[in-house]
């Protein structure tokens, strides 16, 4: 597998008045290409910040980011303009947020083809959500959504663009044990179906034993890499 | 993009209302812009049309008498084309009503004239028969005869009959005023008429000598050019006044009226699209700050600001879109009415008014800028968001915090403390609240004060001006102790020397037929007062001009006027400006009656008598006075305020249009802004709820937040009060003849306040209501 991200010595500081908060310092590691990477760590580690370096929503104060794309290209993250970033984001990243983001007023198969009208190459918008079970609810409105239908929507949504790498933020951190497995194994089925990069940033260290790769973050920096040959299946983990 | 588009869309429809509302607006503001440019724009070129066909002269001349072969001589002076005489002739006309004295200004009509040309109703254009009176279409609306009706005229104590035999009009004379002292037309009281010019001439007693005079001048010669030779080769006709096109009487009143209709509209334009872009503005904004997150993740997939941008200002389009074909047809339902009165009146032969490409496209071009200008300010703020925001919850944003006095916060209670730490907590929600009602009510002041001060010139004026009870106007100039015969009348309490001479009035640079007021020193019954309502003394040596007609004749004080008049004083006469007097209108000379002598060097003697009448007694004494041959005509004040007041009616009826719709819109923003800003904090207040409060006491906070925010804008309403009085004074004086000045009194304050108060409070009764709905379940489900 090649590498598709590569991360070297990343600092980030936050000014608040005259307070420095250092959220990422000197944080290095590697993804490789179609691997389900769990980033753990405890509250401000620097594991959401790395994810929105990742990302392209937020900016690094030093170090390097290389992103490579399905040709191989090397794309400097660090070095990007603006409007680089928005086309970065729209070409190969798919986000899934912790409280979904859906929009309120527009429908299930609305909100996913949003994405599919910005995206490059998209997927088929109705397929996707038959494959996360919510055809029936094809016209609803989030406010009519349990939680974890809303967060199935917001993953066919972040697909559908078919970027390739999907960074999750804490998806499971709103849902009941048994929703976010749900959840898990959806994104799991995802990663290996259409081989997608996922990452996923959460607090549940059970997340970790179904991942390839686990990047463990303290004070900013990445403190271990774990690397796991033969992941478990969610079944296999006692939540 | 479209889904998101969508999302605006729906977005948008949560307040359709107050969007619908401000549509209308909008609407408006540009259907007021339209309206009057299609009407004032239609009326001109029809006018103009109007006079090209009357054959409108170039120069207008009035004179004792002069012959045609003395008049053709003229063609001599250089830059004249041609020239054109008329006879004219004041004469009474006989009603039934003894009390009652109608003056015709009678007219020579021949089917042949080159000049200045008389439309008959009928579209006549052979002679008149010699025993057939055509009457002016304004005498002819009151008094409604019908052809073959008989009509007795007098004039030296001799009765001439004629029969009706239909109405005319005359560019000169489209509104006919008797002398210089009405400013205003009393249809019932003076008009004009047509005969045929032999039959004039005979009445007259004189045969091929005019009085009226019109002058057409070669291409590329103006009236300056002309003027000198001209002036001086008429003196030796006994010139009564010269003049050009521009300042003729008729053709400046309609030229100023529609200056003013124009300027007027325009500012009320501007007041509904201001209004408007701050609604658009206020509204697009929160908009953007409560779908902050969905921005944010929006951004977070992928999407750029300009593809945002589009997406609200599409939505702005649409709001184009919808309002141009509102105000298009609001615009063609104003001007179609406006111009319908004025078609009759002129008898245009256009009827209904032009749509006209430029204004509309003028039009689309000013709701565009409006809507999208407003847009674009209210959607800088998704340049500010980061998509970084769609990754958590935002954070409570940082308030101002306010320490206030504990004086103060100790006499409130904790819920008008909530209050009052809301209102500077969220400076752009209180500001918005404060502007729409410091806006709401300072141009609600305004209107008022605009409307007081047209009844005021209207009506009030002449009440303070004139004070007497009857005038009565005489055919020759007596001494002040020369007797009327009618004016012996025991119930005449008082009585006063008046004169108005009309004159060639020349100053070094400018000339201009004027006329000069001669008053009593003391007089009791005709006092000059100025735009501030102040009364003013006539000087005791030389001439007190109104500041309209220094302007016209580009005099200051220390300045000399010369003053001729060809039967009472041939020779200029020399006399110093000594004062010069704002006023609202009005291009008036005034001199004290006893200084005449020492400037002209005779008595000029008087042609008014002013009257004060005893109670009841006005209608026996003015019967009286009729009887007298050398009576023109006598006025009483009623009446002439009765017909300011008409002549003003249009614009009362515009400026109550006015007032209506600002209250209107003052209130629909005032509603609007309040239940956005409240709205947007729903779940603030269902926490309160949460947390035991009633909705009295709910109702407590948001009530006392308003009234606070209610003193602020009535502060801040102080200086913007004073913005629009300027801005108005400025639009009502765009015609060089009026000085008015909008005053505010305290009754328009009190109005204002009154009004913008109970506005506030129904709109609060209605965001309760949508209070009390609150599902507390849904509250406590939301993020944030």
């Amino acid at each position: 597998m090649r590498d598709i991200l590569v991360a070297n010595h990343l600092r980030k500081e936050y000014r608040m008045e005259d307070v420095v908060v250092n959220a990422l310092n000197d944080a290095s590691f590697t993804i490789q290409e179609g691997e389900f990477v769990v980033i753990l760590g405890p509250s401000g580690s620097g594991k959401s910040t790395t994810l929105n370096m990742i990302g392209g929503i937020d900016k690094l104060t030093s170090g390097e980011l290389l992103y490579y794309d399905r040709e191989d290209h090397e794309i400097k993250i660090n070095e990007m303009s603006d409007k680089k970033l928005v086309d970065y984001r729209r070409r190969h990243i798919g986000f899934v947020f912790q409280f979904y983001n859906l929009i309120p007023n527009l429908s299930v198969r609305e909100n996913v083809k949003l994405a599919w009208e910005m995206g490059v190459n998209p997927l088929n918008p109705d397929e996707l959500i038959d494959k996360v079970g919510l055809h029936e609810r094809i016209n609803y409105y989030p406010s009519r959504l349990s939680g974890g239908q809303q967060q199935r929507v917001a993953i066919a949504r972040a697909l559908c663009k078919n970027p390739n790498i999907l960074l999750c933020d804490e998806p499971t951190g709103a849902l009941d044990i048994h929703t976010g497995i749900e959840i898990i194994n959806l994104l799991l089925d995802f990663n290996q179906t259409y081989h997608k990069t996922v990452i996923i940033v959460t607090h549940n260290e059970n997340i970790a034993k179904v991942a390839d790769s686990v990047l463990y973050f303290k004070d900013g920096k990445v403190s271990k890499i774990e690397k796991h040959d033969k992941p478990l299946r969610t079944d296999e983990v006692e939540w | 993009m479209r889904q998101y588009a969508k999302n605006v869309f729906r977005t948008t429809r949560k307040n359709i209302f107050v969007m619908f509302c401000v549509i209308l607006i909008i609407s408006f503001g540009v259907a007021f812009y339209m309206g009057f440019a299609f009407y004032t724009r239609n009326l001109h070129n029809e006018i103009e049309r109007y006079f090209t066909e009357c054959r409108f002269a170039d120069v207008f001349a009035d004179v004792k008498g002069i012959d045609d072969t003395q008049l053709q001589s003229m063609k001599e002076i250089p830059g004249i084309r041609d020239v054109f005489g008329r006879q004219a002739l004041q004469v009474r006309m006989l009603t039934d009503d003894e009390d009652k004295v109608v003056t015709l200004y009678l007219l020579g009509y021949k089917s042949h004239d080159r000049m200045n040309r008389i439309l008959l109703g009928d579209g006549r254009k052979d002679d008149i028969p010699s025993n057939c009176i055509y009457m002016g279409k304004s005498v002819q609306k009151v008094y409604q005869f019908q052809q073959g009706d008989r009509i007795q005229i007098q004039t030296n104590g001799t009765t001439y009959t004629f029969y009706y035999g239909g109405d005319g009009t005359m560019s000169q004379y489209v509104e006919y005023v008797p002398d210089q002292m009405m400013t205003v037309t009393d249809d019932e009281r003076y008009g004009i008429a047509f005969v045929d010019e032999n039959v004039l001439e005979k009445i007259n007693g004189t045969v091929d000598s005019y009085t009226e005079l019109g002058f057409t001048l070669e291409d590329g010669y103006q009236y300056d050019d002309v003027k000198s030779q001209l002036t001086k080769a008429l003196d030796a006709y006994g010139l009564y006044s010269i003049t050009d096109k521009a300042n003729q009487y008729s053709y400046e009143m309609f030229q100023s009226e529609i200056e003013m209709y124009s300027a007027v509209a325009n500012a009320v334009s501007a007041l509904f699209l201001l209004i408007s872009m701050f609604m658009i503005y206020i509204i697009i904004r929160k908009m953007v700050e409560s779908d902050r997150s969905i921005i944010g993740t929006m951004k977070a997939m992928g999407a750029g600001n300009m593809e945002l941008f589009l997406i609200y200002l599409v939505q702005s389009l649409f709001m184009v879109l919808i309002g141009v074909i509102i105000s298009f047809i609001v615009a063609v339902f104003i001007s179609n009415a406006l111009y319908a009165d004025e078609a009759e009146y002129y008898n245009l032969t256009l009827t209904d008014i032009q749509i006209l490409p430029d204004v509309v496209v003028k039009g689309i071009l000013l709701t565009l800028f409006t809507v999208v200008g407003a847009t674009f300010l209210g959607i800088r703020e998704v340049l500010q968001i980061s998509p970084v925001e769609s990754m958590a919850a935002p954070a409570p944003k940082a308030g101002r915090t306010v320490e206030f006095p504990v004086w103060l916060t100790g006499i409130l209670n904790s819920r008008q403390n909530i209050a009052l730490h809301g209102v500077f907590r969220n400076v752009f929600r209180s500001f918005a609240i404060i502007y729409s009602i410091a806006f709401c009510i300072s141009s609600m002041v305004v209107m008022y004060a605009v409307s007081n001060l047209l009844v005021y010139t209207g009506s009030e004026q002449y009440a303070r001006t004139e004070l007497y009870d009857l005038r009565v106007s005489l055919m020759d100039y007596v001494s002040e102790n020369e007797t009327v015969s009618g004016l012996q009348n025991p119930y005449i309490l008082h009585k006063e020397g008046f004169a108005v001479y009309d004159m060639v009035t020349a100053s070094d640079t400018k000339s201009a037929e004027m006329s000069i007021m001669a008053v009593d020193k003391d007089s009791q019954l005709y006092q000059v007062h100025d735009n501030r309502k102040r009364k003013i003394s006539i000087p005791d040596s030389g001439v007190m001009l109104t500041e309209q007609a220094a302007r016209k004749l580009g005099v200051k004080v220390g300045d000399t006027l010369q003053f001729q008049n060809g039967e009472i004083c041939p020779k200029p006469v020399a006399i110093p400006v000594t004062k010069i007097i704002e006023v609202n209108a009005g291009e008036n000379i005034y001199i004290r009656m006893d200084r005449v002598p020492a400037y002209f060097g005779r008595e000029l003697g008087i042609n008014n008598i002013l009257c004060s009448v005893a109670a009841g007694h006005k209608a026996d004494v003015a019967a009286a006075i009729n009887k007298a041959s050398n009576v023109v005509y006598a006025v009483d004040t009623d009446t002439i305020k009765t017909a300011a007041y008409e002549s003003y009616e249009q614009q009362y009826s515009l400026i109550r249009v006015v007032i209506y719709a600002t209250l209107i819109l003052g209130a629909i923003m005032v509603y609007s802004i309040v239940n956005i800003t409240v709205r947007e904090r729903t779940t603030e207040f269902g926490t309160y709820m949460v947390l035991g409060f009633s909705h009295g006491e709910i109702f407590e906070i948001i009530g006392f937040e308003q009234l606070v925010c209610y003193l602020i804008g009535l502060l801040l309403a102080l200086p913007l009060v004073k913005v629009f009085a300027d801005l108005f004074t400025g639009l009502l004086n765009t015609s060089e003849q009026n000085m008015y000045i909008v005053k505010v009194t305290p009754q328009d304050y009190i109005a204002a306040i009154a009004l913008c108060g109970i506005t506030v409070f129904v709109s609060l009764v209605f965001v309760m209501r949508n209070i009390r709905k609150v599902q507390l379940t849904d509250i406590l489900k939301e993020r944030a």
